[in-house]
């Protein structure tokens, strides 16, 4: 009993009395201000806005260190490139690019631009509060019915989707999943009453539905045959180089590629045709600082710009030269868990788009270019015929050199 | 078999690096866009991220 009697005031101690409690009282007023400015939650915000056309030779701001622009006017001028603003022509298109900043925004980032004006196409003006967090985004985002289909609506997808993908064999689980999904609040007795299965498993099997990323997924497709030479040593029987061909490379040629997607009204308003420098600078007392960011704000980009507007133009052509930033990914994909079958795959992605769109899949932003042929196909025929023409060989020997093939 | 490998990757990139691609490469291609204005378009490689294939 001694013991409970010591236990007693720790349970006391758990379990304090309720007390009233009240805020400080500069904490209670409606006009609540945070000690520490730093500490404020500022929403994110898209680099600053352009300046309206129109006003870009006035708002342009010369920077005595422009390299690009010095380096373009030191070919046919003397030394004094220093000044900047001046605007005679150098015979080069390039040779009117100024530098042209915009304003800052909260944080302090601002746009340089190497240019004769500011574009007349701003994909940043497009960025909405929903590209820059997604903290907002993921309350407001809510499949629209149509992306059920060829189910015509919630309730019936999921039924669908356990009839199909739940397991062959009735269990205690999937009956308490079919418990599941009728029993939900969202669950329309309704919505499945009048849905034509038949016609809608007919359609899956069938293949023909087509949705998406799939939609268009033959147009442009080209395939081809390839023909590589391959040598044979002097002691096999046919000595010699000899031709193979591989008929199945599936490819889309570039240039289609890139014609789509500059015609892509979905994608053309986040479609970046000029680069710029992407700065920062906290104060007016503080240099600038360079913000590593996406690749049409990149040196690199910047640069081939720069070379691609000082190169010599076509002949009668004033229009705007673009640079298309290809950005290549390729690799191997394992189709089945089981068996060797395997696609070498070539994706294409455009670097003029921002890297957050491009990273998510919903955007439809990768492109798939080409699927390689690997040398594998043909290394079984390659064998074959080696073995047929120098010497007879017992069956098992081929497997093991298929084997050597896959490593 | 290296050889052979390194042949059909290079003899796949040349049918993916075709003729239209090189004239595009050089002299551009004219494409009206979306805003209504034509635009004289460059490809340039950038990036190239791969396994081996040639191994």
């Amino acid at each position: 009993m001694s013991i409970l009697s010591t236990t007693d005031p720790v349970s006391d101690d758990e379990c304090p009395k309720k007390r009233h409690r009240q805020l400080p009282s500069r904490f209670r007023g409606s006009s609540l201000e945070l000690h520490d400015t730093r500490l404020r939650d500022v929403l994110p915000q898209p680099p600053p806005a352009l300046p309206p056309p129109g006003m870009g030779a006035e708002v342009s701001a010369p920077q005595e260190s422009s390299q690009m622009l010095s380096s373009s006017l030191s070919d046919d001028q003397d030394g004094s490139e220093s000044n900047p603003s001046r605007t005679q022509p150098t015979g080069l298109a390039s040779g009117l690019r100024k530098t042209l900043e915009t304003a800052r925004n909260s944080f302090g980032l601002f746009r340089r631009y190497f240019a004769r004006r500011f574009p007349s196409h701003d994909p940043e003006s497009e960025v909405g509060m929903s590209d820059l967090s997604d903290i907002l985004h993921s309350r407001t985002e809510c499949p629209a019915s149509s992306s059920y289909d060829p189910y015509p609506n919630r309730s019936a997808f999921r039924l669908g989707n356990w009839y199909w993908n739940h397991g062959v064999q009735k269990s205690q689980t999937s009956f308490r999943e079919l418990i599941g999904i009728i029993g939900d609040v969202d669950f329309q007795p309704s919505d499945v009453r009048s849905t034509n299965w038949e016609k809608i498993n007919k359609l899956l099997a069938d293949g023909g539905h087509d949705e998406g990323e799939g939609k268009d997924e033959d147009a442009g497709w080209k395939t081809l045959s390839v023909s590589i030479s391959v040598p044979f040593h002097r002691y096999t029987s046919n000595p010699g180089p000899q031709e193979y061909v591989v008929t199945n490379f599936h490819h889309r040629p570039l240039v289609s590629v890139i014609r789509e997607k500059l015609a892509n009204e979905t994608d053309a308003p986040h479609f970046h045709y000029e680069p710029y420098e992407l700065l920062w600078r906290p104060s007016d007392d503080r240099d600038p600082v360079r913000i590593h960011s996406e690749l049409y704000t990149s040196p690199a980009f910047m640069d081939a710009h720069n070379a691609l507007q000082d190169m010599p133009g076509e002949p009668n052509c004033e229009l705007p030269r673009v640079l298309v930033a290809l950005m290549f990914w390729s690799d191997g994909t394992q189709l089945t868990n089981f068996g060797d079958a395997k696609l070498w795959l070539l994706y294409m992605f455009f670097g003029n788009e921002s890297k957050y769109r491009r990273g998510k899949p919903s955007c439809h932003l990768c492109e798939h270019v080409a699927y390689f042929e690997s040398v594998r196909h043909i290394y079984k025929l390659i064998f074959c015929s080696y073995c047929i023409f120098s010497y007879q060989i017992p069956s098992g020997t081929l497997s093991l050199h298929t084997q050597a093939g896959k490593s | 078999m290296a050889h052979c490998h390194r042949e059909l990757t290079h003899a796949q990139w040349s049918i993916l690096l075709d003729d239209d691609f090189l004239i595009a490469y050089q002299h551009g291609i004219v494409v009206k866009c979306c805003d209504g204005e034509w635009r004289r378009f460059y490809p340039r490689f950038f990036t190239y991220s791969a396994d081996y294939i040639e191994k």
